[in-house]
């Protein structure tokens, strides 16, 4: 069954197409949502929750919205961004902290699997996590995020600097300890 | 390695990258949220219905219960004006043989309040006197009783009575009792002690000063005197009215986004369309209370107009050959030499529609209403069920594109509830019909379209002109 023989079943309403469809793509929307917050549990909640919408806007107006697995991609990341909190905006901002880290990026990055680079960018901070998703991951500009986030493009490129950094220092971290 | 090749490594491998999930545990938690889902919205709906009911029956409860108390033990209100016969007419009368009328009367009556027995016509025709033999001793505090007197002579007794300065015109006319409880004191003065009036047998049958006989003193004793001689006992009645009105206004429009991905969409909706106005006609049954309560239910129609407008603008390209040098040779030949160039033209395209929203609905609502004449002014509100919604015209989609909004299926077939509230300016023209004004607003607080995308939302300020026929 094709996703537009999919889409079709869920906007009638068919219990087989929305539990296939369920199935079929829950678990890529689950690493979405994973990315973004960072644990299972939350990112457990947050599918479901986008589910729940790509369901329902199925039975009213899918046929406008583009291709099908981007549109549920970027409803799962609508829910998380609106689910999680908001409060590192204000928390976050401060780099003086940061210790200074050599220029250079390991290479040790390509030997990481997709498993274990989910595992860095969990361990980041709401924030930083939040913006490198939407920078790296989703190719967003900063103006785009600075719009979705309802923050300034200046912020957005510190912590996504800082992001950088820290997945940095994690990755050296990681090639010390094999090493 | 640079930033860009970091960053590819996690686009590329995390981008793609699928999780491992129980998508049982996925499934039976969508599943549970939708049902949640449906039965919140179910018992939304019913609650405010049961609700309104609620609201409804108890408004009209209170105000059936409050009209009867009202009516029985405070306001008794004179109707037949001929009641209130000048003293000096009322004295000129007052030697009239008790005997006639007052043994006639008699014969009903046991009571002796002077202030609740028929007046001009009973005083001094005996009546009067036999109601007060024995009291002759007025005060308007006091309550008399002649269950017991057989001397008719002391009719006379009551011209004193009623002579009396004290005694206003109004009193007279209230003096006709209409019930037990009336007799009891029910007098709208409050001079009247239900405890010291003792009564016992029939009460005297009311008679206004028209149905009296002056030249025989012959009184026609009515089989059902209560309803032949106080129809508008019937006051305690409910007044059914019908109304029609029509009218007009501006609308207040909100659409937001739910969800910040359809905040372009939502923008470029609220670029290119803005709404006009709307136009309702409704028919209402009115039930109005004695205590001026009234409350009203019926059919509405109403129909909200918006302007979709698109200056769209598209380039042709066009391939063009050119001149574009020109060689001269030494003989005089000349070689031209050709080019191709594409010019694009840009074309503006006014893409002008009006969109309509339609709603049916059942207006439902109580008010109280003043009354100041001919004129009345009557504050109202109520809530409107919304039994269909249908929503017509152009709107841009997610894509940018044209597309006609019957198409999306974006939009609902029914909103729900509204809720209204206006004030209404009345005129008497006849005696059963009433021109009236009717300034309100009406807020509409569920969305036209799914929430999950937009929530669209309308306030409605106009003003309608109907007229009122009371049935009863």
């Amino acid at each position: 069954m094709t996703v537009e023989e999919l889409f079709i079943g869920c906007r009638k309403g068919k219990a087989l197409h929305q539990k296939t469809l369920v199935e079929r793509y829950s678990s890529m929307l689950f690493s979405v949502a994973k990315r973004y917050t960072g644990n299972e549990y939350d990112a457990q909640d947050i599918v479901q929750d986008a589910l729940v919408k790509i369901l329902k806007g199925l039975k009213n107006n899918y046929k406008e919205r583009g291709k099908p697995e981007q549109w549920m991609r970027t409803i799962t990341i609508n829910t998380a961004l609106n689910a999680m909190d908001r409060s590192w905006v204000s928390r976050e901002t401060d780099f003086e902290n940061m210790p200074d880290v050599p220029g250079d990026y390991p290479d040790a990055i390509a030997e990481l699997g997709a498993e274990e680079l989910m595992e860095l960018v969990a361990s980041l901070p709401d924030g930083y996590r939040q913006i490198f998703n939407l920078a790296v991951i989703e190719n967003f500009s900063h103006a785009e995020i600075a719009e979705r986030l309802d923050i300034v493009e200046s912020t957005s490129r510190s912590q996504l600097l800082r992001a950088r950094k820290i997945l940095q220092m994690k990755v050296r971290e990681q090639e010390k300890i094999r090493i | 390695m640079n930033t860009r090749e970091f960053d590819k490594h996690f686009r590329e491998k995390l981008g793609e990258y699928n999780s491992p999930v129980d998508t049982d545990a996925i499934w039976a938690g969508v599943q549970s949220r939708m049902d949640s889902d449906r039965s919140r919205a179910g018992f939304y709906w019913w609650f405010g219905s049961l609700l309104m009911l609620f609201i409804l029956i108890g408004s009209a409860w209170y105000a059936v219960t409050d009209a009867g108390n009202s009516n029985a033990l405070k306001t008794y209100t004179p109707r037949y004006s001929e009641v209130s016969l000048p003293l000096s007419e009322l004295n000129s009368r007052e030697e009239n043989s008790a005997e006639e009328i007052g043994d006639n009367q008699n014969t009903h009556s046991n009571f002796g309040h002077q202030e609740e027995f028929p007046t001009n016509k009973a005083r001094g025709d005996g009546e009067v006197g036999k109601a007060h033999q024995g009291n002759s001793s007025f005060d308007e505090e006091t309550v008399s009783d002649s269950r017991n007197s057989e001397d008719v002579q002391l009719a006379g007794s009551s011209s004193e009575l009623f002579t009396r300065n004290e005694i206003t015109s109004k009193e007279y006319g209230a003096g006709n009792f209409k019930d037990s409880q009336a007799a009891q004191g029910g007098f709208d003065d409050g001079v009247a002690v239900i405890d010291e009036i003792p009564i016992s047998g029939d009460l005297m049958t009311p008679i206004p000063a028209s149905q009296f006989d002056w030249e025989s003193r012959a009184v026609d004793l009515l089989e059902n005197p209560e309803n032949d001689l106080y129809p508008s006992d019937n006051s305690n009645r409910p007044e059914i009215s019908l109304l029609v009105d029509g009218g007009a206004g501006f609308v207040g429009r909100q659409i937001e986004s739910a969800d910040p991905g359809w905040n372009a969409f939502t923008r470029q909706r609220l670029r290119t369309e803005t709404p006009l106005e709307f136009a309702n006609a409704q028919f209402r049954v009115s039930l109005e209370l004695q205590n001026n309560w009234y409350f009203t239910a019926g059919a509405s129609f109403t129909r909200i107009n918006e302007r979709f407008e698109l200056d769209r603008i598209t380039h042709e390209e066009e391939l063009v050959t050119y001149v574009s040098d020109i060689h001269i040779g030494e003989s005089g030949d000349s070689t031209l030499i050709y080019s191709t160039g594409l010019v694009s033209t840009e074309h503006h395209e006014q893409v002008n529609h009006i969109n309509r929203y339609t709603f049916i609905d059942i207006p439902v609502t109580a008010g109280y209403n003043y009354d100041l004449g001919r004129w009345s002014l009557a504050l109202e509100a109520g809530v409107l069920f919304n039994v269909r919604l249908r929503s017509t015209g152009s709107m841009l989609d997610s894509e940018g594109v044209v597309v006609r909004i019957e198409n999306t299926n974006m939009f609902h077939s029914r909103l729900g509830l509204s809720y209204t509230g206006s004030v209404r300016i009345g005129y008497q023209s006849g005696t059963r019909t009433m021109l009236y004004i009717q300034p309100g607003v009406r807020y509409m607080p569920g969305s036209l379209t799914e929430r999950g995308i937009q929530k669209q939302t309308y306030a409605l300020y106009g003003i309608n002109a109907g007229i009122s026929y009371r049935l009863r």
